[in-house]
């Protein structure tokens, strides 16, 4: 597989007030050598294409050009002092599928801003001409994600399609290609202490050095860390959804006068068969609601089958359960306005208590934007506010020294005004429950009232009727119970259609459940877990070959948590000889690139070194590294190091047929005048 | 029989201990903390007209600011929609002693007309507030009312008559 990205060439251009300076450089596919003495400029062209691409950001959070004097001040040019005017890099750049466009950034300029990049296609299948410009706009809001923002057109010419990632704050934005090149650079001021110790962070996103290997290895843990996110936002929505669910089932419960029985209030109980069953009154008993259905039917047709009896008839049995609904009617109208009194109370109390939970929390803010201000006092000088002295009598003047000379610290206060709440919070809560109960228990004797007073009507206009017209008791008492059969089966069928729904959130939130438990069990996929396996054994095969010491190389491992070189479950870092880190450094990013080369990944499939042979690594491990580059060379990437090695000790290591060795002279300045 | 005071002395004095009482801290209104009620102070003469206003105007807009029924009844009465007998103001009169320590503090000064005038420390303990997004409710109270609010209008909000 060839990289996504290959660095064909770099040019610099200085001009200066004794003539126009510079140096194009021109990079193979394979192992590239760039060697120059030190303080020559290798470092600067290696940093000028980070600055091309408009990726300082990742070599340090400041603003400031990371380039040397020589393309920003002052440059030596042969024996002469010259003043730079203007200066620009520009490197050409290729993708995985043959495109090539050049890109050029200034450093000095006064025709041009730094934050402008000029892309020009090159190379077969670009328009001839005229040659067209692009330009777009780095270091500045939004050059990673709007259209005109050389990172995003960067990332499209790459070919990545970016991930969206948590930031430190918890909202979402897509990862920066700041994040991304350290896996592909090692500069030479910082890039050798630690594993990816340039990483930058300062962008405020949430575990970077994770999510940034998770996409060059293109690794399922990055989705399945979002599925789970989005799986948890289900839970929640489900956990609502039931709520209002169950909300909606009681009341058309009590729409039909009936009450529940175990009700369950979460989701994750579900809905048993034996759950939420709707029980009614039938002749003041509590029955399931098929079971008064079943009575009030066999009752209807009782009474449908004898012939309705004459008022005469009737008169004995309806002059007694005359008095009966009138004794019934007394003492539930008075039972009922006992109710609506103490419902009233209730009420009051409730409405208190709401008022002054409202009263605290305002209270309990300005308590919180104190603690908020407290740190603004030194700031402004007032020394009132900083140190509580009275600016005119230098006395002491302490907080609410209008109350009390002992007055509670604001962050005691907040403690105690949110104990307060707490308790006022719980006996609302309370309150309201109890007006729930006391006004579902108003509305059944309301309607007990009702039905009594219409029994006694009928009653009434059955004694006071004609004796041979028909029992007007027997006549309503049939109408009635036909109105509530009708009441409850509307209410059964309610209950029913409800029930299947709540059924259905119950079963979506278990499988969403089941989901989650099994993301959880591990981020890694198993080719996650095949990807970093293959790294740690590249990893290990490399350590022997550079002759790393510090512990059994077969004893170094890949963290499954950090993805990083790690032993015994810590990663590997300052418990190391200074050339182990540089040979731990080599290894794991030359294994991250051949295996992201080997198996499908978002590897540039390009990896530069600023003079990788550090802290005095031993020279037969510097051999060892230069082949094992060239190897990777040959395999399909791109490798560019710079090193003031001389060239008699590189050619030593080095096939130069197999390698592309720029060497400059012993004290040669890159930057050369040019005419 | 022995005098109970002398055995309670006897008793302290034999102690090796010595007593101390200290005085529990009580509870205070928020608004009684002096950075919430300077910069609440700051913030109400920052909206007004030459951030300055009469002192009885200020009392009139911390008493609106108090809480929320004291605002929308504030607001009930701008917009011309309540009746003078529902609008109490209550003169605070921590209000005076907050404008004592501002004066104090210079971050308020005394006009030769007697009004108050925010200076500039003040003007930054407003921006401060308002950057830390402290005293949410009372900006969002005053950005409610008419841009740069005149004497004339508290003025006429008073004027029953």
């Amino acid at each position: 597989m060839t990289g996504r990205l290959r660095i064909r060439g770099l040019r610099l251009d200085v001009l200066t007030n004794v003539g126009r300076a510079g140096r194009t450089l021109v990079f193979e596919d394979g192992l590239n050598v760039l060697r120059a003495d030190n303080s020559s400029g290798k470092s600067t062209s290696l940093q000028a294409i980070v600055y091309a691409l408009g990726l300082e950001g990742m070599l340090s959070a400041r603003r400031e050009v990371p380039l040397a004097h020589v393309m920003t001040d002052n440059a030596t040019l042969g024996t002469v002092d010259a003043q730079v005017l203007e200066s620009s890099v520009e490197v050409e750049i290729e993708n995985g599928v043959g495109e090539r466009i050049s890109v050029r950034r200034y450093v000095k300029s006064d025709r041009f801003s730094a934050s402008l990049v000029q892309v020009r296609r090159v190379g077969p299948g670009a328009p001839s001409s005229p040659v067209a410009l692009e330009e777009y706009f780095v270091r500045r809001p939004g050059a990673a994600v709007r259209e005109a923002g050389f990172h995003t057109f960067l990332a499209t010419f790459i070919g990545w399609d970016l991930p969206r990632v948590t930031r430190a704050d918890g909202s979402e934005g897509l990862l920066y290609l700041e994040t991304l090149f350290p896996f592909s650079f090692v500069e030479q001021k910082h890039g050798w202490s630690g594993i990816q110790a340039r990483i930058p962070t300062y962008l405020g996103i949430r575990d970077v050095a994770k999510r940034s290997t998770e996409f060059i290895l293109k690794m399922d843990a990055a989705d399945r860390i979002l599925e789970r996110q989005r799986i948890s936002s289900n839970l929640s929505r489900l956990e609502a959804d039931w709520q209002q669910q169950v909300k909606d089932l009681s009341d058309s419960a009590r729409r039909g006068g009936c009450a529940l029985e175990r009700v369950p209030t979460r989701v994750r109980e579900g809905l048993t068969e034996d759950a939420a069953i709707p029980l009614t009154t039938v002749a003041d008993r509590w029955v399931r609601l098929e079971e008064a259905l079943e009575l009030l039917t066999a009752e209807g047709a009782a009474l449908r089958q004898r012939p309705i009896r004459t008022s005469g008839e009737a008169a004995e049995e309806v002059s007694a359960s005359l008095r009966a609904a009138e004794l019934r009617a007394d003492s539930e109208l008075a039972t009922l306005g006992v109710v609506r009194r103490e419902r009233a109370l209730v009420a009051g109390e409730a409405s208190q208590l709401e008022l002054r939970i409202e009263a605290l929390a305002e209270d309990l803010q300005r308590h919180k934007d104190t603690l908020t201000l407290v740190q603004l006092g030194g700031e402004i000088g007032v020394s009132l506010l900083a140190d509580h002295v009275c600016p005119t009598c230098h006395q002491a003047v302490a907080d609410g020294s209008d109350l009390t000379e002992h007055a509670m610290t604001a962050a005691e206060n907040i403690a105690f005004i949110e104990r307060q709440l707490g308790t006022y919070r719980s006996s609302l809560s309370d309150s309201r429950r109890v007006l729930d109960a006391l006004s579902t228990r108003e509305n059944a004797l309301a309607e007990s009232v009702r039905e009594s007073r219409t029994e006694i009507r009928a009653a009434r206009s059955t004694l006071t009727s004609e004796n041979d017209a028909p029992s007007v008791s027997d006549v309503t008492r049939l109408v009635s119970i036909d109105a509530r059969i009708a009441l409850l089966s509307g209410t059964q069928e309610e209950l029913e259609r409800t029930r299947s729904v709540l059924r259905n959130t119950a079963r979506d939130w278990a499988a969403q459940r089941a989901r989650l438990d099994e993301l959880e069990s591990s981020d890694l996929s198993p080719e996650d877990r095949l990807k970093l396996s293959d790294i740690q054994q590249g990893l290990q095969t490399q350590l022997h070959r550079y002759s790393f010491s510090s512990l059994p190389p077969s004893q170094v491992e890949i963290s499954p948590d950090t993805y990083r070189p790690a032993h015994e479950g810590f990663d590997l870092g300052f418990d190391l000889s200074a050339s182990d880190m540089i040979r731990l450094i080599w290894s794991y990013l030359i294994s991250v690139l051949a295996v992201s080369q080997a198996r499908d990944a978002n590897h540039l499939g390009l990896l530069i070194f600023d003079e990788p042979r550090q802290q005095e690594t031993a020279i037969a491990s510097y051999q060892a590294l230069l082949q094992q580059a060239t190897e990777q060379g040959a395999a399909g990437s791109q490798l560019i190091f710079a090193t003031s090695e001389t060239e008699q000790s590189l050619l030593g290591m080095l096939d130069p047929a197999s390698c592309n060795l720029i060497a400059l002279a012993p004290g040669e300045k890159l930057i050369q005048l040019l005419d | 029989m022995p005098d109970p005071a002398l055995e309670i002395e006897q008793l302290f004095a034999e102690l090796s201990a010595s007593m101390a009482f200290a005085r529990r801290p009580e509870a205070i209104p928020g608004d009684l903390r002096l950075n919430w009620r300077l910069s609440a102070l700051s913030l109400i003469l920052d909206r007004a007209r030459g951030r300055t206003l009469k002192l009885e105007h200020l009392h009139v807009l911390w008493w609106g600011m108090k809480n929320a029924e004291t605002r929308s009844q504030f607001l009930r009465r701008l917009g011309g929609e309540s009746s003078p007998t529902e609008m109490l103001v209550r003169y605070d009169p921590t209000l005076s002693l907050t404008v004592d320590l501002g004066l104090g503090a210079a971050v308020v000064e005394r006009t030769t007309s007697g009004a108050i005038k925010l200076l500039p420390a003040g003007v930054h303990l407003a921006a401060v507030a308002t950057e830390t997004g402290a005293l949410e409710v009372q900006r969002v109270f005053l950005e409610r009312l008419p841009a740069h609010f005149t004497q004339s209008l508290l003025n006429e909000m008073m004027d029953w008559s």
